[in-house]
Order: structure tokens, then C-alpha cells, then sequence
């Protein structure tokens, strides 16, 4: 069916699409986001790791605690994501593969990103006695 | 963690991520066109696997020290 098809009508849409620039740009603005992000939250790690689930607990619901918290784990995602992305994109060349494993892609980082962040408010948001 | 395979685990995984960091951070010199050269990328990169290494092992060391001398 190809065949019938016009040299300049299989040609289109063939070149840049105009906006892969802008995974570029996100991979470069979640990196550096997530560099004061990363060495905050390794200091944090290194106090609670010596605490109890109780003192973990009074730590996040430090507002600041969780707010800083929820963004490392927003930007980590979204840097996973855009990360194996560029990944499958440059090594798997048959289209159904791709497919399936950008779109593997896209809902594990999305699922585990809103996981965490209901993990975080849960234990933030519970009464003291939690 | 208690177990020692556990605690394995989690040392490789900081040193992935101390690496990842040092690594990244070389990485968007690189974008900025800065260290681009042969010599300065080789020093870079052997400064990136020495930071992860020392970084890692501080923690660690500071996560095995008593209590008090933290």
C-alpha cells in the first residue's frame, strides 16, 4: 500500500518535530534542582537513619521537612523518566517495542512519583499519634 | 537495615547516587562547554569516581560511629 504513495508524502514528518528540545531543557533544569535537593536529603538520611520510626515521623511533619522532601522525589521521577526515555529512544529502533516500553516507561515513573508523594503526606498529615 | 546483604545493598546504592551526582554535575559543565578537554575530562572523571568513593565511605563510617561522637 506504501507504493501508491508519493516520495514527498513518505517523506513528511520525518524530520524534528520541533519540541525535542524541551526534554533537553527538563533533564538539565530536574538535574540541577535536584543537586542542593540531594545533598539536603543525605544529611537529613544521615540523622534519621540513627532514629526510630517515631522520630522519622515528627521529622516529616515538619512542613518544610515534607515540602523538600516531595519535590526531591517529583524531580527524581521526572529525571528517571526523562533519563530511560532518552534511553529506549536511542537503542530499541522497532516501533511496537518502543512503544510499549516508553509507555512502561512513562506509567511506572508517574505510579511510583504519586506513591511516594501519598506515602509522604500520609505519615505528614497523621495526628501525632500516629 | 540489619542484615548484611541489606546493608551492602544500601552502600552501593549511595555510592551510585554520589556518583551519579559528581557525574552529573561534569555533565552540565560539559553543556555549558566548559572541560571539554582530554586532560580535563580524565581528572574530572577520575575526581567523580574519588568523590563517590569518599563520600559513601564518610557516610557510612559516620552511620557506624556510637551515638555520642555524633
Amino acid at each position: 500500500m506504501s507504493g501508491f504513495r508519493t516520495p514527498l508524502r513518505r517523506a513528511r514528518g520525518l524530520g524534528s518535530a520541533k519540541h525535542g528540545v524541551g526534554a533537553f531543557i527538563g533533564q538539565r533544569v530536574s538535574a540541577v534542582a535536584l543537586i542542593p535537593l540531594v545533598i539536603w536529603g543525605v544529611a537529613a538520611a544521615r540523622t534519621l537513619a540513627r532514629g526510630d520510626f517515631v522520630i522519622a515521623g515528627a521529622w516529616l511533619r515538619e512542613p518544610l521537612n515534607v515540602t523538600l522532601l516531595s519535590l526531591a522525589a517529583l524531580a527524581a521521577f521526572y529525571h528517571m523518566h526523562v533519563g530511560a526515555r532518552v534511553i529506549i529512544e536511542d537503542y530499541f529502533h522497532w516501533p511496537a517495542t518502543k512503544a510499549l516500553l516508553l509507555i512502561g516507561n512513562f506509567l511506572l515513573c508517574a505510579g511510583a512519583a504519586a506513591a511516594t508523594v501519598v506515602c509522604l503526606l500520609k505519615v505528614a498529615l497523621a495526628p501525632e499519634a500516629f | 537495615v540489619a542484615s548484611t546483604p541489606g546493608k551492602v545493598v544500601l552502600f552501593l546504592i549511595t555510592l551510585s547516587l554520589f556518583f551519579h551526582l559528581a557525574n552529573g554535575i561534569r555533565h552540565l559543565f560539559w553543556d555549558a562547554g566548559a572541560g571539554l578537554e582530554t586532560a580535563t575530562a580524565n581528572r574530572t572523571a577520575w575526581a567523580a569516581f574519588a568523590f563517590a568513593l569518599v563520600a559513601a565511605v564518610a557516610l557510612w563510617v559516620f552511620l557506624a560511629a556510637p551515638l555520642s561522637a555524633g
